[in-house]
């Protein structure tokens, strides 16, 4: 948001005022002020399309940081679930080998109930190995995300610093139309100056 | 010479002779920054507030991300500790296994195994329970995070905003001031010179 629109060039009505006068250096003046004005906006629009950017490029930056925030919670409930299963599957393998060992205490019984419970083992350190794999497409996910977001505060700094230049640049085409009008100045009075001396020798 | 100009307000003025020209136009230019100080303060203002509240966004998202990172903080800690449970039974179990497999003691190490096992599993399942939460808290935090980036670089954003309306309006203000001392130089040199044309024509008159 600027005012640039609105202000920082003289009243268009007085250029036009200057620009009929049928005066040349009035015509001249008027025409470099027009110019700086012209070239004011130019730069002022052009900054305004860069502001535009560096905001869009900063909501990117922060979508990417929620995408984040989302992958963490789906690598959450995947490691969860994960663990929950293993830990699961040993408990369940540990109480169905001691009810085992209940019913079968002899050496054959112990050794049976030790396979029952290795094999519920595996099945956990499966389940979760699974679930390891999943969670670990999201940890990937979220470097992507990681690497997006520096991309766009990247993008956003590189917008900022145009329009930055764009803001300079006004103020060259300010500076233009200060020299425009105080040419007008020097002008009026070289010319009444000039009136005066003739009079004088007249 | 007579014209007709319209000022900023669409107010006609007449305007009759070079001096009553640029007194219009003196006035039309005083006009018009006048105007243009209001517009600027409108903006100036309305820029300062929406800087207020992204500040205040972001503060209020900081402290949401420092609650987060304490109840993470909190359940990352269970999980470590249910965790160091887990593992102690679990090596516990695999050592009575070993031990029973070799032929000593099966009789009370194979079922300290089983034991030993039950408890490893409701450990790592409690721990999964508790890796689970502290993500979800490690997921507000980084949300909270891109909450307060959001409002941090729309404060930013704004405090530019309005830095550079307040140097339009300084420029626009000595544009407007120039512009007015040109008119009335003009104006002052045409006085003078008229004078000293009437003075030269009644010499020789």
């Amino acid at each position: 948001m600027n005012i640039t629109n609105v202000t920082g060039s003289p009243n268009p009505q007085v250029l036009d005022h200057l620009l009929a006068s049928g005066d040349p250096g009035a015509e001249m003046a008027a025409m470099a002020v027009e110019t700086g004005t012209a070239e004011r906006k130019t730069a002022s629009e052009t900054r305004r399309a860069y502001e535009a950017e560096e905001a869009s490029e900063d909501q990117q930056q922060v979508d990417a940081m929620h995408q984040k925030a989302k992958d963490i919670e789906s690598e959450g409930w995947l490691d969860a679930a994960g663990m929950i299963g293993q830990g699961v599957l040993d408990a369940t393998g540990g109480a169905v080998g001691l009810a085992m060992l209940g019913s079968d205490s002899s050496q054959a019984g112990m050794a049976e109930a030790n396979d029952v419970s290795s094999i519920f083992h595996a099945a956990g350190l499966g389940a979760h190995g699974i679930a390891t794999g999943f969670a670990t497409e999201k940890r990937a996910a979220e470097a992507n995300d990681d690497a997006n977001a520096a991309l766009c505060k990247a993008n956003a700094d590189r917008a900022k610093e145009a329009a930055e230049d764009m803001h300079d640049a006004e103020k060259d085409a300010a500076d233009y139309v200060k020299a425009g009008l105080d040419f007008y100045r020097d002008y009026v009075s070289t010319d009444a100056q000039t009136q005066a001396a003739a009079l004088h020798r007249a | 010479m007579t014209a007709t100009i319209q000022t900023a307000t669409q107010l006609p003025i007449a305007l009759s002779g070079f001096d009553g020209d640029m007194s219009a136009l003196d006035a039309l230019e005083t006009n018009h920054q006048q105007n243009d100080l209001k517009t600027g303060e409108t903006l100036v203002h309305g820029e300062e507030n929406a800087e207020q509240k992204a500040c205040e966004d972001a503060r209020q998202a900081i402290e949401r991300a420092e609650e987060a990172k304490a109840h993470q903080g909190f359940w990352s800690d269970l999980e470590n500790a249910l965790g160091d449970v887990a593992e102690v039974a679990g090596a516990v179990a695999a050592a009575a296994t070993a031990v029973a497999s070799a032929g000593a003691a099966a009789a009370v190490l194979v079922p300290l195994a089983e034991a030993a096992s039950v408890t490893a599993g409701v450990g790592e399942a409690a721990a999964g329970g508790a890796h689970g939460a502290a993500k979800q808290y490690e997921a507000s935090a980084v949300r909270a995070m891109a909450d307060a980036q959001e409002g941090t670089l729309r404060a930013g954003r704004m405090e530019t905003a309005v830095t550079s309306t307040v140097d339009d309006m300084r420029d626009a203000d000595e544009a407007h001031r120039q512009l007015q001392q040109t008119i009335q130089g003009t104006i002052q040199t045409h006085d003078q010179t008229s004078v000293q044309i009437a003075a030269s024509t009644r010499i020789r008159g």
